[in-house]
């Protein structure tokens, strides 16, 4: 590929509305690792969250023939499963990371069971009459040359993330309760000390988590591809906790680095359309991720040196 | 763990609350449990869950070949587990083993279809096929181990991303290189029959791996527990500290721990292939190392344990895939109710806390009455 292609693929407003694209399920993974993480409970289930989510996103939308009551169904299960983290990490004090890496494992394959018996086939929910969430064309903006091309048009849960995002922000670093948040992650008997219900606050933000989770999901399977297919989050929720583990609690970066994972899963979404071999452009995500957090411990490392 | 004969107590009869007993109640309890709720979801979709259940918990001890199928179906879950539980013991929570899984396959797949000159010796090819894909898992795990003792990187992340990106070579490696015209998918040649293990037991697919296997528990046992390196890694996992202070650094703990685990992911995988697959034909990550996770889990990070926990789940995993044709319902997948509801309560360390309390004080009042 030479110069002149790169300018044409990548420095279009097409491929900033891909990136906005690919990088929404990131996002959602990224705010429901970050807000469980700051208040002391690492979700690492957040993939199998997203897993369940997507699936049921789909289920719940064919039976009723509605996609919002879908979405529903999808954030519904999102909670049962944050609750299920929450019992056992807080009243049945298991490791966090042990239920974490259950719940995924058991999402991973529990899911196409369910799809085996939904649906009869063990690939995906095409046979399922499911619906997608709609598309939304910003009344005004749409019309601004490029400006419209790259933030009109996206579906709907893009701008409810967009929205999060903000919202994330504010709840975190401008309200007593992103404070209590933030206290039960530093040091819970501190917290509890002076007067913070820790197990409340961690309950909430553990409900917060999944519901984030599920939403990506449901983006997932009601949007960015309109059914189900076994595996469809391909590690996505890992990079939302690798994001976490980035930003190390600063909200900001654990935003950015979400955005530089999502220009890379967009670099790919270009690149697979040539005759490089799909495989390894496949892994270009993940190969981002990994020297993120090699980059991100070497700087801690010599910080703690000096 | 409390032994009465040591206080002067000799009478003292042993009681459910005592440390051995309370857990094996507690396994057992945990169960029952895990099948009553897979016997619910069982009513829900099912038309005769009662033969259905009983069927996925008999099926296995109806034939030979059906058993042997339950001991081929451990042999990885324990090369898997055993590897992950070194990891775990240590503190650390690596989930390579999946993405060493694939690759070393693909390595030994480089060798096992005769790529280079085999010698026609069955023991001496599947030895080079089994020891190379053990030596390139070993290599593999020690970038995560490297990056963990070196910089303390998050070990887990680390070692998921290198999973997604081990696949995406080895698959790769074996669409460009190693697959074969003629077959459905991207499969290799098929294995040379030098390099392929030997089945032990007429009438069953059982194959030689499941000795190697056993071999491997023992070693690991061993390792664990008449070694200094054992010593140093169940200390190091209780206190991460303790590395230092034993003299031994902690950097060479973790290299070695990764060394070990890598070679038994590689060879565990090699094993798989050998014995029980014709051809490669893995199109995706098999989810044999994410399965070594959860029997270090359920075999509570003893190798023993793991032995035991990989025989359970097998057994009802090859009861499932066995029941799959001729049940619509019934699929190994479904096996994953029973691996999670375990997982949770095995790991929750108040799960019949308040019991045991209970009882505890109850034995303590007797006592007092007694004297």
């Amino acid at each position: 590929m030479n110069n002149i292609d790169i300018v044409s693929t990548f420095f279009t407003p097409a491929f900033i509305f891909v990136v906005i694209r690919v990088g929404v399920p990131l996002m959602f993974a990224s705010m429901s690792a970050y807000v469980a993480s700051i208040s002391g409970i690492p979700n690492i289930a957040v993939e199998g969250i997203m897993i369940m989510a997507a699936l049921f996103g789909v289920y719940f939308s064919a039976m009723t023939a509605s996609a919002w009551l879908g979405l529903l169904g999808a954030i519904g299960i999102g909670i049962i499963m944050a609750l299920v983290m929450a019992f056992f990490t807080m009243k049945m004090k298991a490791n966090p990371i042990m239920i974490g890496i259950a719940l995924n494992l058991f999402a991973a394959d529990f899911s196409v069971w369910l799809l085996l018996v939904w649906t009869g086939s063990k690939g995906t929910t095409a046979a399922l009459p499911s619906k997608v969430l709609p598309t939304i064309d910003i009344p005004v903006i749409k019309d601004i040359p490029i400006l419209g091309e790259i933030i009109s048009g996206h579906y709907f849960l893009t701008y409810v993330c967009i929205a999060l995002a903000i919202l994330i922000w504010i709840l975190v670093y401008k309200t007593p309760f992103g404070l209590r948040m933030k206290a039960c992650g530093l040091d819970e008997h501190t917290a509890e000390s002076v007067g913070v219900k820790v197990q409340k606050v961690r309950l909430i933000a553990i409900i917060l988590s999944g519901i984030l989770a599920a939403m990506a999901g449901a983006y997932l399977s009601m949007g960015y591809l309109s059914m189900f297919s076994s595996n469809m989050t391909a590690s996505r929720g890992w990079i939302g906790i690798a994001a976490e583990a980035v930003g190390q609690g600063n909200f900001l970066i654990v935003v950015l680095t979400t955005i530089v994972f999502a220009i890379a899963q967009g670099v790919v979404n270009q690149l697979i359309l040539t005759n490089l071999p799909a495989e390894l452009v496949n892994i270009i995500p993940y190969v981002c991720v990994l020297i993120g957090l090699v980059m991100l411990s070497v700087r801690e490392y010599q910080k703690a040196k000096k | 763990m409390s032994n009465p004969l040591k206080n002067g107590v000799a009478k003292k009869k042993i009681k459910w609350t005592d440390d051995l007993p309370f857990e094996i109640i507690r396994m057992l309890l945990s169960i029952v449990i895990a099948l009553f709720v897979t016997f619910i979801v069982l009513c829900f979709v099912s038309k005769t869950p009662v033969d259905d259940f009983i069927q996925l918990l008999t099926y296995p001890l109806q034939g030979k070949f059906y058993f042997g199928y339950v001991l081929i179906k451990m042999v990885p879950l324990t090369f898997a587990g055993l590897a992950t539980l070194l990891y775990f013991r240590t503190g650390l929570f690596n989930l390579s083993t999946e993405g060493i899984f694939y690759i070393c396959g693909v390595v030994c797949t480089y060798f096992a279809v005769g790529s280079i000159p085999l010698t026609g010796n069955g023991f001496i090819d599947s030895g080079i096929c089994i020891l190379a894909s053990g030596i390139v898992g070993a290599i593999i795990a020690l970038l995560p181990g490297y990056l963990k003792a070196k910089y303390n990187a998050n070990e887990m992340v680390i070692s998921l991303m290198m999973n997604s990106i081990l696949f995406g070579i080895g698959f790769y490696l074996i669409k460009t290189y190693l697959a074969v015209e003629g077959v459905s998918g991207n499969a290799s040649a098929p294995f040379t029959s030098s390099a392929k293990l030997a089945i032990i037991m007429d009438g069953t697919q059982v194959h030689s791996g499941l000795i190697l296997m056993l071999i491997a528990v023992a070693a690991i046992y061993i390792l664990l527990f008449k070694t200094k390196l054992g010593y140093t890694i169940r200390m190091t996992g209780l206190n991460d500290r303790f590395a230092k202070y034993s003299g031994m650094s902690s950097f060479a703990l973790f290299m070695a721990v990764h060394l070990i685990a890598g070679f038994l992911g590689g060879a565990g995988s090699a094993i798989e292939l050998l014995g029980t697959y014709k051809r490669f034909s893995w199109t995706q990550l098999p989810g044999l190392g994410f399965t070594g996770a959860l029997m270090a889990m359920l075999g509570k990070n003893h190798p023993i344990g793991v032995l035991i926990a990989a025989f359970g789940i097998s057994y009802l995993r090859a009861s499932a895939q066995l029941l799959a044709n001729s049940s619509p319902v019934i699929d190994v997948k479904l096996v994953s109710i029973v691996e999670v509801i375990l997982c949770l309560l095995i790991s929750s360390q108040y799960f019949l806390k308040k019991w045991r309390e209970k009882q505890l004080l109850k034995n303590e009042k007797e006592e007092m009455k007694d004297e």
